[in-house]
């Protein structure tokens, strides 16, 4: 932190309580540290390979259905390769936490903190403007990755994308924004009540990794315990023991924003529940159109936001209420 | 023409001869008046009608009483002016004839043409044989009336057709111009309202309001009838007529329309889509249109649609829809509670004992968007909650 700088600002500013220049600044230090440059490559790599994997396949894909092919850069991906979509969900946390982890506990570590509260501005500027930073430079990098995808399906794969197409695109950025934004908050909160940032670390992965890719498996196994699927009772089990299942996996970001990007992506997708057979008699194969998909999955984007603002509130309250000693 | 009269004339002296020989030996006495010696010229019929342009045969007969044959010189004393006359024997022209002694029938034949201009009215022709000595004199008394062989007509071959309001008619029609002058005639047809009557030649697919027809030629023409669509079914007339400068010629076609049962389901507009929202019903307007010529009574509408979807019609049976008539029913279809959001396939039907129809409805089943604002007022709500937090605890 080059605190004269800052301290300049505030002063010229003094009636936004110094938030504008916070944020510049933190913003800048984002894109000048040599952490977001790792994480864009390492995005970077991942997007490269899935788009690989896309173009090899678009073939095949291509032959089943021409609609909508410039989603299928987004969703398709190879037997080894994970598509962008699967990347982005799974890499995206990393971003939000790498950006966040040390965002307070660096601070208050190199004594700074105190300082900086000491400046004629309010307190509460400082987590804002940590905040709005990551936000910012999390945007950057999901609208790159995203112009990246669609620049790769322009000129290798030459196929245009229609406004609906675009639209979608747009719909499915702006979800994975809100999510990782979510990761970045819940990195923030563990940075305020975490000493080390090494712990807030932890603390962040350790989260991730679990609802990445255990919280399936709880779910699954809660939901065999509570609904065994052995037996003539099993048969009676399997809807209930598929809903538990489902809700469980649904208290997870990561599974939430799997079914969103999935519905936005393919407008095939009608349904993310169990349908039964009475559903589908009479039904008959159709695009939905976005405003449908975004209806279908309207809970889950609802979800999504509530708990970006839940977790960036409750690290401001954990923020607001610490002493800040010298 | 005048083959047919030849073999006629000829085909009537064999049977008579017989039975005739007393009227024939009279007749003979009364024409052959100025015979002299032992020779006699007749024919069967020296007196007959006939019309201008024909060409007609008569059998000449020879009988010879001189009790030796002898050669006779045949010649044509008096004729018309503008007619020829000739003789022929086993297709060759003669001007002499051996007459054997007794009755020679049939001995030669007197050809004779008859200008295509002759005036009607009476003419006499007279034919002279003699050889021998003796002389025998034929007088063949012609009446030319055109009326009495026949005038120009319009004939029709088949002049009473049926089908349903659908077929096209086609009526072959032969216009005869019996007048020795070339004539055009101007056709016209006078069907009932809604109807279009056309003329074709023969073989042509032109469509003429005229035609030009040769002196005693005859001209072939095709004449399409079309009934309209909302034709009623039942006979009908059509008087079709073609009119010269001298002559009107009439005929009348008769067309018997069947009954044809039909009728359409679809809405006013054509759209066969229609959104609606799961366990709410969607009001979608039908047109139901007698297409056939015959009333339908008792149509029923049912439905097909897919599982737990309901499908109600403000009027479920229409008693009596006329011919052409178009009748507006509401359907009411509601999704089934648990439907999916896009499309689906819903059938309705019509149908009676004799007709059906159906519509195949694409029903868009979309989601309600309350959810979509108690989604915002959610957000709303936390955000609010955050603006809260901030004003708790800001401005330190």
């Amino acid at each position: 932190m080059q605190k004269s700088l800052i301290e300049r600002e505030a002063h010229s500013e003094p009636h936004r309580g110094g938030l504008v220049a916070l944020y510049r600044k933190e913003l800048a230090d984002h894109l000048d540290s040599k952490r977001f440059f790792l994480i864009l490559l390492l995005l970077f790599f991942a997007t490269t390979a899935s788009l690989g994997g896309a173009l090899s396949n678009l073939r095949e894909v291509a032959e089943e259905s021409t609609t909508f092919l410039f989603l299928k850069m987004f969703t398709t991906g190879s037997s080894t390769i994970y598509s962008f979509a699967t990347f982005l969900n799974f890499l995206g946390p990393l971003a939000g936490i790498t950006l966040g982890f040390d965002a307070i506990s660096s601070e208050r570590s190199q004594g700074t903190l105190n300082r900086l509260a000491a400046q004629p501005i309010y307190r509460d500027s400082i987590i804002k403007a940590k905040f709005l930073a990551g936000a910012a430079a999390l945007f950057l990098i999901v609208a790159c990755l995203g112009a990246y995808v669609s620049a790769v399906g322009l000129l290798m794969a030459g196929i245009h994308p229609s406004l609906e197409e675009v639209l979608r695109i747009i719909a499915f950025l702006m979800i994975a924004w809100v999510y990782i934004c979510f990761w970045l908050a819940l990195a923030i909160f563990f940075s305020v009540i975490c000493r080390h940032a090494a712990t807030a670390a932890l603390a962040c992965i350790s989260i991730w990794l679990f609802l990445s890719l255990f919280m399936s498996l709880v779910a699954a196994g809660i939901a065999n315990t509570l609904f065994p699927l052995e037996g003539i009772q099993g048969l009676m089990n399997m809807e209930s023991n598929y809903n538990l299942e489902l809700g469980l996996n649904r208290l997870s970001p990561y599974y939430l924003f799997s079914e969103a990007s999935t519905t936005i992506l393919n407008p095939n997708v009608r349904s993310i529940g169990v349908v039964t057979m009475s559903q589908t008699v009479g039904a008959i194969a159709g695009p939905l159109s976005l405003g449908q998909s975004l209806l279908l999955v309207w809970p889950h984007l609802v979800v999504l936001v509530a708990l970006v603002i839940v977790a960036f509130a409750v690290s401001y309250i954990c923020f607001m209420r610490q002493e800040i000693r010298a | 023409m005048n083959r047919t009269l030849g073999t006629r004339l000829r085909g009537w002296g064999r049977r008579f001869a017989a039975g005739m020989l007393a009227a024939m030996l009279a007749c003979t006495l009364a024409v052959g008046a100025f015979a002299a010696g032992g020779l006699e010229l007749s024919t069967d019929y020296p007196g007959i009608t006939a019309k201008a342009g024909d060409s007609l045969t008569f059998d000449l007969d020879l009988e010879n009483t001189s009790g030796a044959g002898l050669s006779a010189a045949l010649s044509v004393v008096s004729l018309p002016e503008g007619w020829t006359g000739y003789f022929t024997g086993d297709g060759n022209r003669i001007s002499r004839v051996y007459v054997k002694n007794g009755t020679n029938d049939g001995a030669a034949v007197f050809n004779l043409e008859i200008p295509a201009d002759a005036q009607n009215g009476s003419y006499t022709v007279a034919l002279n044989a003699a050889g021998g000595g003796a002389s025998s004199t034929l007088e063949l008394e012609l009446l030319l009336d055109e009326e009495q062989v026949g005038g120009s007509e319009l004939a029709t071959e088949y002049a009473q057709q049926e089908g349903d309001s659908e077929t096209t008619f086609t009526f072959s029609t032969t216009l005869t111009n019996n007048t020795p002058h070339e004539q055009s005639y101007s056709l016209s047809a006078n069907p009932p309202e809604g109807w279009t009557v056309g003329f074709q030649p023969s073989g042509e697919s032109t469509q003429v309001a005229a035609v030009t027809v040769d002196a005693r030629g005859s001209q072939g023409l095709s004449i399409k009838v079309n009934p309209p669509a909302s034709v009623e079914a039942g006979e009908y007339q059509i008087p079709v007529s073609a009119v010269s400068s001298s002559e009107t010629l009439q005929t009348e076609l008769t067309v018997v329309i069947t009954g044809t049962h039909s009728v359409e389901l679809s809405t006013p507009s054509g759209r066969l889509s229609f959104d609606a929202k799961a366990n709410q019903e969607s009001a979608v307007t039908l047109s139901i249109t007698n297409t056939g010529n015959v009333d339908l009574q008792n149509l029923n509408l049912t439905s097909t649609p897919p599982s737990e979807w309901s499908v109600t019609f403000s009027e479920s049976t229409i008693d009596l829809l006329e011919a052409g008539a178009t009748k507006e029913v509401t359907a009411y279809v509601k999704p089934a509670e648990d439907a999916l959001s896009g499309d689906y396939v819903t059938v309705l039907s019509i149908s009676n004992s004799d007709v059906n129809d159906q519509a195949e409805f694409r029903v868009t089943v979309k989601t309600e968007t309350l959810w979509g604002v108690v989604g915002v007022l959610i957000i709303l709500v936390a955000l609010a909650g955050l603006a809260y937090v901030f004003r708790k605890y800001g401005r330190r």
